[in-house]
């Protein structure tokens, strides 16, 4: 339970309702039904709209569907100005950007969570950290296990210290313990832990200042480019406000994408656009997956916040509250590399794409710690506050809705309409109509599929040019996508959250043995 | 290389949000059936909506052919029709022309559904297998087939309910010698079959003609089959609108129709009959 204290900041690791008492329990109770209240109200009026004004209905839908059209034309030159600045990151030398600018004194601190992941996922992580074009003896590596988890994973954490160990500046293994009190299980209890070690370990012994330590907290598939490190410290140092600033790289899944099947490689590539989207749009970028933060920015927050899922965005809004609304991502616009989502089965891969998105879309969790905390922190410009719930609000409300509405819903006037209103013009012209803006707006995924082939890997032998094609045939699947594995397991969430079923972590399985994958 | 600048996404945004400001009302105007007809001005059109049984059949509204149905292609959308009055025809070889007279309202799609009635329609004699010798024309069944079919007109024909098609939930009956077609939904609209023009719709529609001489009537097919007192038994498609298409399937009058097991077949005297092609 946090209770009031005389601390400014008693609020900010606030995960649910239950974490509080009294009036502020039933207003953070309410904040959490507010974004499936809104969904759900919104499918809801559709759906009352269809039976008993399918007219208007019908008018909605096509409005929807121009909407569409001009959002994903909008949302397409960002991705086009993201993808050539990224192109352009990644052939810069940063190390050469950086001469001229103090920057030996900044050290980097890496953390793997790992739970039940092999040595391969991890050794190729850390190999990748190896290749990187930066002095490694300005680089430390923390492997973070869960007591929880297998002994093997304390024998693979274990090796990986004793193989690359010496190369860097300092390597260890920490290990969560379980069941701490105030904590759920997850990367977030793992990584807060994780950090707070490395501390002891490495930052204090070593008389590492806080502020020039940088801490990239990594998913324990991420790979590196060469020159993230050079990048992520250009950034740092030239930032406006580095110690009130987040760094976020740009996620690609391109680590297995040719042994992924189709749908996997489609919602892969869809989350990484996403991501490059919201790159060029900073104002309404939280940090996702793996990112970077100063460690003495999340060291006086206290760490990523153990009691959440959403621990990755979470932090951000955090430090967002933590420092009066004074705070920012900063897009790095260059990439990162993850495993996409691969399985034994294309059943158990369809599976593991619905749980993983079900996790991100659970940030819908952040919208009543947003409004909570505003309300709870009157040093936060108002501005600030109103834009940044609304712009939250409104992202998982359209997440939800929209594929909904455009695809299923919006078409129920047709079934449901009744015979006064199948006899209409607008009836007939209602497919028609609706159909060609979202074919025209579909346009923009053609736009998708060549970024795709460009940012794919070299094609390993053992795949057919047929997989090259399948590349870009691909994207006509992305309705169904969006649907099946955005809308709904969004919606799961944020009912999940009404009703008070708040979700575990869950752990997205990360292996290098399945290498074959239906097209 | 800097990021998009807030210039350029605020001129992205103004120009996009006008775009949507301008295409919407657009938009909704055209779907909800506004156009600008050369003569007429901005007008609310209406549309027909033809369904065609057959393929290679010859659309054709106020004498230009519109469409030719296909293999899959059964189903046309006439849009973009002034309100007017049209004449519809579909024709295709070996089958009796279709034709219809469609009143178009602003707003409204009437529905046509088109019956091809195949030329090649014959009236085959069924003879029990006790009998002999079998002709060419007539066909032997089963001595308990034959008295099962002839046991069908012992019941007298009664007014039957339309289970699917374009009238489904239509009541057929003769009454005084006229075949009639009601629609006893009160709370439903009737089917376009109904309905002289889309804004005005009948409960009733008599379909053998103005001579009433009826004495039994059945559904079959996409239409009904009555059978006269002297001119023998004719098929009709249920339609209010003009005109009509009735084709005769037996010339002998006094004769009576049932449908028996999905077959039509028509008792003569002692003589019983199928009639196939329909």
């Amino acid at each position: 339970m946090i209770e009031h204290t005389s601390d400014p900041y008693w609020y900010l690791h606030v995960g649910r309702a239950t974490d509080l008492s009294g009036t502020d329990a039933l207003l953070y109770r309410a904040l959490e039904m507010l974004p499936g209240v809104l969904s759900i109200g919104t499918l809801a009026l559709f759906i009352v709209l269809a039976f008993t004004e399918p007219v208007i209905a019908a008018y909605l839908t096509i409005a929807f569907s121009v909407y569409w059209l001009f959002k994903t034309f909008y949302l397409s030159l960002h991705l086009r100005h993201n993808f050539k600045r990224m192109r352009h990151n990644l052939q810069l030398d940063w190390n050469a950007r950086l001469k001229g600018i103090p920057h030996e004194h900044i050290a980097h601190l890496v953390i793997f969570p790992l739970y039940k992941e092999s040595y391969e996922v991890i050794a190729e992580s850390v190999e990748a950290l190896l290749a990187s074009l930066w002095d490694k003896k300005r680089v430390a590596f923390v492997v973070a296990i869960e007591e929880r988890g297998r002994a093997k994973d304390r024998e693979t954490a274990e090796r990986i210290v004793s193989t690359y160990g010496d190369k860097f500046l300092s390597a260890i293994v920490t290990i969560h313990p379980a069941n701490l009190p105030g904590e759920i299980p997850g990367k977030g209890s793992n990584l807060a832990y994780a950090a707070e070690e490395a501390r002891k370990r490495i930052i204090d012994p070593l008389g590492l200042r806080y502020e020039h330590v940088l801490v990239s907290a990594f998913d324990v598939d991420t790979v590196v480019y060469p020159q993230y490190f050079a990048c992520l410290t250009w950034h740092f140092l030239t930032a406006e406000k580095p110690l009130r600033s987040s760094f976020q790289p740009v996620p690609l899944f391109n680590n297995n994408i040719w042994q992924a099947p189709l749908l996997a490689r489609v919602m892969a590539y869809s989350s990484s656009f996403w991501q490059m989207i919201q790159q060029e749009r900073p104002e309404k970028l939280a940090t996702f997956s793996s990112h970077a933060v100063p460690f003495r920015t999340v060291y006086e927050a206290g760490y990523w916040q153990p009691n959440v899922v959403s621990e990755d965005s979470r932090i951000f809004w955090n430090l967002f509250a933590r420092y009066d609304g004074d705070y920012e991502v900063v897009p790095l616009a260059y990439p990162i590399s993850m495993d996409a989502n691969v399985a034994p089965t294309l059943l158990l891969t369809l599976k593991n794409i619905y749980l993983q998105h079900r996790r991100w879309t659970y940030g819908a969790e952040n919208i009543a710690y947003i409004i909570f905390t505003s309300l709870k922190n009157p040093r936060i410009p108002r501005w600030k506050k109103i834009r940044a719930a609304l712009v939250q609000i409104e992202g998982f409300w359209s997440l939800v809705t929209h594929p909904i509405i455009l695809f299923l819903v919006g078409w129920l006037p047709l079934f449901v309409g009744g015979e006064a209103f199948n006899a209409t013009v607008l009836s007939h012209n209602l497919p028609f109509v609706a159909r060609t803006f979202l074919t025209i707006a579909m346009l923009g995924l053609v736009v998708s599929a060549a970024l795709c082939v460009s940012l794919i890997p070299e094609r390993p032998s053992e795949f057919t040019r047929f997989r090259h094609v399948a590349m870009v045939l691909q994207w006509v699947f992305v309705p169904l996508t969006m649907v099946l594995f955005s809308s709904i397991p969004g919606l799961e969430s944020q009912i999940r959250l009404m009703l008070g079923k708040y979700l575990g972590f869950w752990v997205t399985p990360k292996s290098r043995e399945f290498r074959t994958g239906s097209a | 290389m800097k990021p998009l600048s807030p210039l350029k996404r605020r001129a992205y945004l103004i120009l996009f949000a006008a775009l949507f400001c301008a295409v919407v009302p657009l938009a909704l105007l055209f779907a909800g059936g506004w156009q600008y007809k050369s003569g007429y001005g901005f007008v609310q059109i209406g549309g027909i909506f033809v369904s065609v049984p057959v393929s290679n059949a010859s659309i054709t509204l106020n004498g230009k052919e519109v469409g030719v149905s296909g293999f899959f292609d059964r189903t046309f959308y006439l849009s973009d029709l002034a309100p007017s009055s049209y004449v519809l025809q579909v024709e295709r070889d070996g089958y009796y022309a279709w034709s219809r007279t469609i009143v178009v309202e602003p707003q409204i799609v009437t529905v046509a559904t088109v019956v091809m009635v195949p030329k090649d329609i014959r009236a085959v004699r069924l003879v029990s297998a006790t009998q002999t010798p079998v002709a060419s024309t007539s066909r032997a069944v089963s001595a308990a087939e034959y008295r099962a079919l002839l046991a069908a007109f012992d019941i007298a024909a009664t007014s039957s309910v339309a289970r699917g098609g374009t009238v489904s939930g239509a009541l057929l009956s003769v009454e005084d010698g006229d075949v009639l077609l009601k629609w006893p939904h009160e709370d439903r609209r009737p089917p376009d079959n109904f309905c002289g023009r889309p804004s005005f719709c009948a409960s009733e529609i008599e379909l053998e003609g103005d001579r009433p001489i009826a004495t039994s009537a059945v559904f079959f097919g996409d239409g009904v089959v009555y059978a006269t007192r002297t001119g023998g038994i004719f098929f009709t498609d249920p339609d209010i609108r003009p005109t009509q298409l009735v084709v005769p399937l037996y010339a002998h009058g006094g004769t009576d129709v049932r449908v028996v097991g999905g077959r039509l077949i028509v008792h003569d005297e002692d003589e019983l009959y199928e009639i196939e092609g329909l």
